[in-house]
């Protein structure tokens, strides 16, 4: 295919679809959105190629820093007894993992028995070395995977934007989209669970006409996307969000997206509802290739017990009806789910029956495609002087894996190399199931 | 003519319905001014009163425009002079007591539940009650710059709901409207010894031999210095400096010598046994102090992304001024930074600049609060409940697909002119109303507004009348309509051919009569487009 360059605005706005056939690189000054709202026949052009490679990442976020120690339970060292005191979760409740030496938080029932199936994976004592304790800056770490903080792109960000992938391409289920997702064009869309209608400021189909002029490239609006003012990056969202929000509502309305949820529960908790809405759209084939869904508020300065039980509760009943839903619907073989956070906690408890803030912790990894099991050594509890958990793992250990073996790139391309190998998270094709 | 003379001017000239809610003079004013100061100009008034108060009707900004800079700063910054009642939120602190006494004293397990039952509704009503009394505030106010600095420090010390209760919420929120351009030393100190901040950073529980960190990281981190500038055991020391903080029975502050540690502290290098009003002074002494003060300030009134040599300039006059915020927000409103072409439509409006300003700038007679209040939270900024302690992200953050959709479509809720029913089956309440029904509110606790209703009654108790604008301005002509509204709600220039779709709202128009329901309703759409344009949602 020739890869026909165009050089200037007036050039591309000139010669429209003819282009099309000459395999056109979309030009830089113009996002993507903004050639589909153009062009919309031209929009299978852009979807990305379906098969193999439309595998599917789900990245959850236990908002706040959890506490892993307390998640992923070292329930056969004594001084884990020793050191947590009355805050330590008894012995005789752990729900010990087979293949392991460590156990789960009896509130983490239904990740156990998606571990028993072969379903889950869990990765002890990930980190980073120099580890900070703020939300903001060590959640940086982990989005943009440069613990140096030199990156102000998030790691899939960076995969997106080496993509040239469309805005809808990864979806992020709250509010806004995460730094995540940002690339250097990339940004990604939101959507909160439920359909965007249209304009609701008049019934007239006149004004709603002149709505969807001011809102688009025609009447001067092209002037808006091209530079980096306030008034661009709204148009730009105005433009990405028309898009996203059509694709959205065309996939909550296809029959396809009629699932059965009632695995998610009756009175459905948030977290619940979001996972459901992605199973929706996955089910009616968005083509979204990453979707993000935080959960929290994990930030357990004070009376941790009740709450925590209560978050991995949430967390737990929302995966495993996620999981399940996905596995009755013949589309798990497509999906891996990855658990972060942006920091473990300390060993001690605070005067307030809480924890502060910490380093090293566990991520948690669902799929039918995983090497199933605990990886990766737990943090030194032994040593008295150690106040935090030192990390075991490098995490981009795991995204590189995730990199490799789930997206078919290459690690490098997206991060700097000096943490290590990738490790094996994925069973390679042929090999043993469970 | 000083502020006082100027305010009661406009009171007499106001038509009967209208809330006294602005300082302006008369249209127009040709003023006397001093040859040496030249008049502001109207780009540079609209501006100021967009960045310095909730931005400005015609008048207002013809006004302003007719002073000189420093004038027109003076008019915004001493605001004092202006008076202004501002009724208190009214409540009966005993009612609340007498409540808790009840069911303190309850030993029957009925009595119990009934008396819980009741505190919790009463206190639900009272935090809505706080939210729209500080809304009504925002949008009546003569003294805009009072009621921004007072949210600026809301989301920079941040207290919230649900951990802090609508009381101690309540007082934070007088007490930081007192110290809102006092010195900034005073209310860091006033702000250590808070009961809503005690609350939400768990102080009451950093005792002696047990530390909680969770005050001192953050007085480090987020309200006076900024990350970097500390090291982890400076937090360790300054929580031993805080012991002792903790609230009495009537949720006052109160110092607890017995559970204060009363040791030698080393912090930044220097050792003494420091109090917590002395290691806020030697907070102060540190060179970040300043600088993320600044910084602070300069994203706040100039561009969301401060040039370091400029943080620095501003740094060196907070010095200067010994952290006088009322004095550096003159330097920094006086300045040619702030009157830059850069600056100006350099940021998103926040929900409440959004919001607040264009209720302000329709003359909009009484909004219904609590819609309002509501409107602002879906929009991501939902008063005394900041997401986290590091308060909102601001600026771009608060722009989305979903907050983009809702920010559009709110301006339909304030002309009022639709069916509720209809405005029901629509995007707002449907998206809402079908989302909230699908999940149970106490299950997990997110960051989200704790509304358990969403009412989408019309904002207004009648719709929005354009008449008195059409008439006051002798508006006849569709290109006099147009170039009205769009001086009076986007404030900017436009290119060329922008506006073209909006010119065939009048193309059928029956007659130019103000009283005219076609030419309202045409307005009314006019209105609804101009609020739907990327340029209406930056300032």
């Amino acid at each position: 295919m020739n890869d026909h360059r165009v050089t200037t605005r007036r050039e591309f706005l000139g010669r429209g679809l003819t282009l099309l056939s000459t395999g056109l690189t979309v030009p830089a000054f113009l996002n993507r959105s903004a050639w589909a709202l153009a062009n919309p026949s031209d929009a299978p052009l852009i979807a990305p190629p379906t098969g193999r490679d439309d595998r599917i990442l789900v990245v959850i976020q236990l908002v706040g820093g959890n506490d892993g120690l307390n998640t992923v339970i070292p329930h056969e060292n004594d001084n884990y007894y020793k050191r947590r005191g009355i805050y330590a979760i008894p012995r005789d409740t752990v729900l010990p993992l087979s293949g392991s030496d460590v156990a789960l938080h009896p509130a983490l029932v239904g990740v156990r028995r998606l571990y028993d199936d072969g379903l889950a994976s869990i990765i002890q004592g990930a980190g980073y070395p120099n580890p900070d304790h703020s939300h903001f800056v060590s959640g940086r770490v982990w989005e943009t995977a440069a613990p140096s903080l030199t990156m102000p792109t998030g790691w899939l960000g960076r995969w997106f934007d080496a993509n040239d992938a469309p805005v809808e391409s990864a979806l992020a289920v709250d509010r806004k989209t995460p730094l995540l997702f940002k690339g250097e064009r990339f940004r990604g869309g939101s959507v909160d669970g439920s359909p965007e209608d249209a304009w609701c400021g008049s019934d007239d189909p006149e004004v709603q006409e002149a709505f969807r002029r001011l809102n688009s490239l025609g009447a001067g609006g092209h002037e808006l996307v091209e530079d980096d003012s306030a008034a661009s990056y709204v148009t730009r969202i105005a433009m990405d969000s028309r898009v996203t929000t059509a694709k959205v509502s065309e996939a909550l309305e296809k029959p396809a997206a009629s699932i059965d949820t009632s695995a998610f529960g009756k009175n459905a908790t948030k977290f619940a509802f979001r996972l459901s809405t992605v199973t929706k759209l996955i089910a009616a084939g968005m083509p979204t290739r990453v979707y993000f869904v935080p959960v929290g508020d994990f930030d357990t300065h004070a009376d941790q017990l009740p709450k925590h039980q209560h978050l991995l509760q949430v967390y737990a009943d929302g995966v495993e009806a996620f999981v399940r839903s996905l596995e009755r619907l013949k589309l798990l073989d497509r999906v891996t789910i990855l658990t972060f956070s942006e920091f473990g906690r300390r060993i001690a408890v605070n005067s307030s029956g809480g924890t502060d803030h910490g380093e090293a912790l566990p991520m948690f990894l669902f799929g039918s495609s995983l090497n199933r099991g605990v990886h990766g050594s737990h943090p030194d509890l032994d040593d008295p002087d150690l106040d935090n958990l030192h990390y075991t793992v490098d995490f981009r250990r795991i995204y590189a894996s995730i990199l490799r073996d789930w997206l078919d790139t290459d690690p490098s391309a997206i991060m700097s190399s000096r943490y290590g190998a990738p490790l094996d998270l994925f069973r390679k094709a042929g090999s043993d199931a469970k | 003519m000083t502020p006082l003379r100027c305010f009661r001017f406009f009171r007499a000239m106001l038509p009967l319905g209208l809330v006294a809610f602005t300082f302006a003079g008369p249209v127009a004013v040709a003023r006397a001014s001093d040859d040496a100061a030249p008049p502001l100009g109207t780009d540079d008034a609209a501006h100021l009163l967009r960045r310095a108060g909730f931005g400005g009707s015609p008048e207002q900004v013809a006004y302003v425009a007719s002073l000189s800079r420093r004038e027109a700063v003076d008019l915004l910054v001493d605001y004092d002079a202006i008076p202004f009642a501002g009724e208190p939120y009214p409540h009966n602190p005993e009612d609340i007591r007498v409540l808790e006494d009840k069911l303190a004293n309850a030993t029957d397990l009925e009595d119990q539940r009934r008396y819980a039952k009741v505190l919790r509704r009463v206190n639900e009503v009272h935090l809505s009650g706080i939210r729209r009394w500080w809304f009504r505030r925002m949008v009546a106010t003569p003294r805009p710059l009072e009621e921004r600095m007072t949210l600026f420090w809301h989301g920079h010390f941040v207290s919230a709901h649900p951990k802090v209760g609508w009381m101690p919420l309540y007082w934070q929120n007088r007490t930081l409207r007192e110290h809102a351009v006092a010195n900034f030393r005073d209310l860091a100190k006033a702000v250590s010894r808070d009961p809503a901040m005690i609350l939400y950073l768990d102080m009451a529980s950093n005792v002696v031999g047990h530390a909680n960190e969770n005050f001192a990281r953050e007085l480090l981190e987020l309200f006076l210095l900024g990350p970097g500038h500390y090291t982890e055991d400076d937090v360790q020391e300054i929580s031993r400096v805080f012991t002792g903080y903790r609230l009495d029975d009537d949720r006052h502050f109160v110092f607890d010598p017995k559970l204060h540690d009363d040791g030698e502290k080393t912090i930044f290098g220097k050792t003494a046994n420091f109090d917590g009003d002395a290691l806020i002074d030697l907070i102060f002494e540190q060179p970040a102090c300043a600088v993320y003060l600044a910084r602070a300030l300069y994203e706040e009134f100039v561009l969301p992304d401060a040039p370091d040599d400029r943080v620095q300039w501003l740094a060196s006059e907070i010095r200067r001024l010994d952290f006088d915020v009322k004095e550096t927000l003159r330097v920094l409103l006086s300045s040619d930074d702030f009157f830059a072409d850069e600056a100006r439509f350099s940021r998103v409006r926040s929900p409440i600049e959004l919001i607040v300003g264009v209720v302000r700038m329709l003359e909009v007679a009484e909004a219904n609060s609590t819609g309002l209040y509501t409107l602002a939270c879906d929009m991501g900024q939902d008063v005394f409940h900041a997401p986290t302690v590091a308060g909102w992200d601001g600026d771009r953050a608060w722009i989305t697909s979903q907050t983009l959709a809702l920010r559009y479509n709110f301006a339909r809720h304030i002309l009022g002119d639709q069916d509720p029913e209809v405005a029901r089956n629509r995007q707002l309440s449907g998206r809402l109303t079908r989302g909230r029904e699908q999940f149970s509110m106490m299950a997990d606790v997110m960051t989200t507004p704790s509304l358990s209703e969403v009412r989408h009654n019309a904002l207004l108790t009648r719709p929005w009348d354009p008449s008195p604008i059409l008439e006051r301005y002798s508006l006849r002509s569709a290109d006099a309509i147009v170039e009205h509204f769009v001086d009076r709600l986007l404030q900017q220039p436009l290119a060329e051919g922008r506006l073209d779709p909006v010119m065939d709202i009048f193309a059928g128009a029956t007659s130019f009569d103000p009283e005219s329901a076609d030419l309202k309703g045409r307005v009314r759409d006019l209105v609804a487009l101009l609020l739907s344009m990327p340029e209406s949602q930056i300032m």
